[in-house]
């Protein structure tokens, strides 16, 4: 767009881009004004090995892929681990992916606004890399969101960033001491949190990056809102529901939500605002004051952390 | 295999001779056994591994690495193996024979990536082979995909051609006269290294072998039709078939 006469950048870090597009964004506050940040994907009408081979750019080409680890293959072995450690069982990711598709049914901008789901639907659905079946697996999606992050406070509505932090880890899995946990998330929250100076406790809405069901317990532990191993127990308990204690994904998460690679990062974003604007409607949460994002790329190889405050 | 760099405490899963950061020697590190520590069976085809199912094995070696290896049989957790990396990388697969089953083996090597040389005895079994094999590559994947693959198949009518493929599959007809006669010229014309495969349900692997020079290298293969469709192939080792031929097969 010549006529515009203005900085346009590109952010790619795979599926965490929209949150490193926010990242970079407010970075460069220190020299523009008002800046657009727009994450977009066009991923229908492509089937779904190109679709695979596409996304698998984000992966380790010579330790994973050519020994066939796809994304959900990776997910997958980090589920067992975590169920091998953890005791962690399929019904558990089950919950999760049931709560997301409930939450979606309340978000008309979901994927699968329409799509009602129940136990015995995902119990049932096919294997994709055992033990992830279908619904435990985000979709492939087309989308697009879009921010605008100024240093000047315009209305009322405006929701203030008060921590913005990035991390990474190695793209592989398999070097990696770890395979329950990521570090990049980790070493992103614990920053995120002093720049914020608030206590994990503080926070009253979350939006996790759940590519994969697996994905979002991990994150719920990594992030601090339970020890290692605990997030099955808040699951089973219901408290990330709309009506828990602390409500995770209450657009339906990328599972019911929908995942376009670069625009999920942004559509969290515009959740959380949407949630402590107090525009939400039929899944509003009473009087959130503090949010956060979580934003992942590959697998955990980058991670991006933003938090939000009602100003 | 790891290469590391003790003084940094760094490890690198490919060759690199001198660390990045110190530039000292590194040193190498192999493992004899491997433990599983995590197993998927992966049913989502990609465009490099477009036969599913297939298992993704978790592997953690004797100092606490992990690997990723693909395989087509199940294993059970906490079992050990050796490194199923294997020592003759194979590339190029020969394939005698262009009935359903020499087809169907052709079209399966070159869906999983091999080079492979289709040889028949007449130009018009080669034509009709090549036609067939198209068409059902078709129904496994897209035009461009096809063509791609497709490049890697070589008909040929001349048994020399075979000469430098790492495997021989023969899959003729079930006649120990002819099927003699073919590994006796498959003897002096592959190299010495050269695997040659037999499919066959009922003849003698060892009275096959008895005709070349180095039996360790034979070995039987049972293939069902249709061979794209059944993931059970038999393998036969003759009396005198090596271990490290079993294992590569």
């Amino acid at each position: 767009m010549p006529e515009l006469r203005i900085p346009i950048i590109g952010i790619e870090t795979a599926c965490a881009s929209g949150g490193s597009a926010l990242y970079q964004a407010l970075m460069s506050l220190a020299k523009f004004r008002f800046i657009m940040v727009i994450g977009v994907e066009k991923m229908s009408n492509v089937d779904s090995a190109k679709a695979t081979m596409n996304i698998s750019a984000a992966g380790d080409r010579i330790l994973d892929q050519n020994e066939g680890l796809t994304f959900p293959a990776s997910y997958a072995l980090i589920a067992q681990q975590h169920m091998l450690k953890y005791a962690t069982t399929l019904d558990d990711l089950a919950l999760v992916s049931l709560k997301n598709h409930e939450n979606g049914n309340l978000n008309e901008f979901a994927h699968f606004y329409y799509k009602k789901v129940d136990m015995e639907m995902i119990r049932n659905s096919p294997i994709i890399c055992s033990p992830l079946r279908l619904f435990d697996c985000s979709p492939i999606s087309d989308g697009a969101a879009a921010l605008i992050v100024s240093r000047e406070k315009k209305t009322e509505r405006d929701i203030k960033v008060i921590a913005s932090a990035l991390a990474t880890d190695y793209i592989s899995p398999v070097q990696r001491k770890d395979l329950t946990s990521f570090k990049a998330t980790k070493i992103a929250a614990n920053e995120a949190y002093t720049q914020a100076k608030i206590d994990v406790q503080e926070i009253n809405i979350v939006e996790v990056h759940d590519c994969f069901t697996i994905a979002e317990l991990i994150a719920m532990e990594d992030l601090g809102f339970c020890s290692p191993g605990e997030s099955k127990n808040f699951v089973r308990e219901g408290r990330t529901k709309l009506d828990g204690d602390i409500p995770i994904n209450t657009d339906g998460g990328l599972k019911a939500d929908g995942h376009p690679i670069g625009a999920s990062g942004i559509a969290q974003v515009y959740e959380i605002v949407t949630q402590l604007r107090g525009e939400a409607g039929e899944r509003q949460l009473k009087n959130p004051e503090v949010a956060l994002t979580h934003n992942i790329g590959g697998i955990g190889g980058t991670a991006v952390i933003h938090i939000f405050r009602r100003s | 295999m790891i290469w590391i760099c003790k003084k940094c405490n760094l490890t690198w899963y490919y060759p690199v001779d001198t660390c990045i950061y110190c530039r000292s020697k590194t040193e190498t590190a192999s493992s004899d056994s491997y433990t599983i520590r995590g197993i998927t069976e992966v049913f989502t085809p990609s465009p490099d591994h477009s036969v599913v199912p297939y298992y993704d094995l978790l592997l953690e070696d004797e100092h606490g690495n992990f690997y990723i290896r693909k395989a087509f049989q199940s294993y059970d957790l906490g079992n050990e193996i050796r490194e199923i990396r294997k020592e003759i990388k194979v590339k190029r697969i020969g394939v005698i024979g262009t009935g359903v089953t020499g087809c169907g083996i052709a079209q399966v090597s070159l869906q999983v990536g091999y080079e492979t040389v289709l040889k028949s005895r007449s130009k018009e079994a080669i034509d009709r082979a090549f036609k067939k094999i198209e068409m059902n590559l078709l129904k496994a994947m897209e035009v461009e995909a096809k063509d791609k693959v497709l490049c890697n198949l070589k008909p040929t009518e001349r048994l020399e051609d075979l000469s430098n493929v790492d495997i021989v599959i023969e899959s003729v007809i079930e006649d120990i006269k002819i099927k003699k006669q073919l590994f006796k010229e498959l003897d002096n014309i592959c190299s010495k290294k050269t695997i040659l495969a037999t499919n066959t349900s009922s003849l003698s692997i060892d009275e096959i072998a008895s005709v070349t020079s180095n039996p360790n290298r034979v070995i039987g293969m049972h293939f069902f039709n249709p061979v794209p469709k059944m993931h059970l192939v038999e393998i036969i080792a003759g009396e005198k078939t090596s271990q490290k031929t079993i294992e590569l097969m």
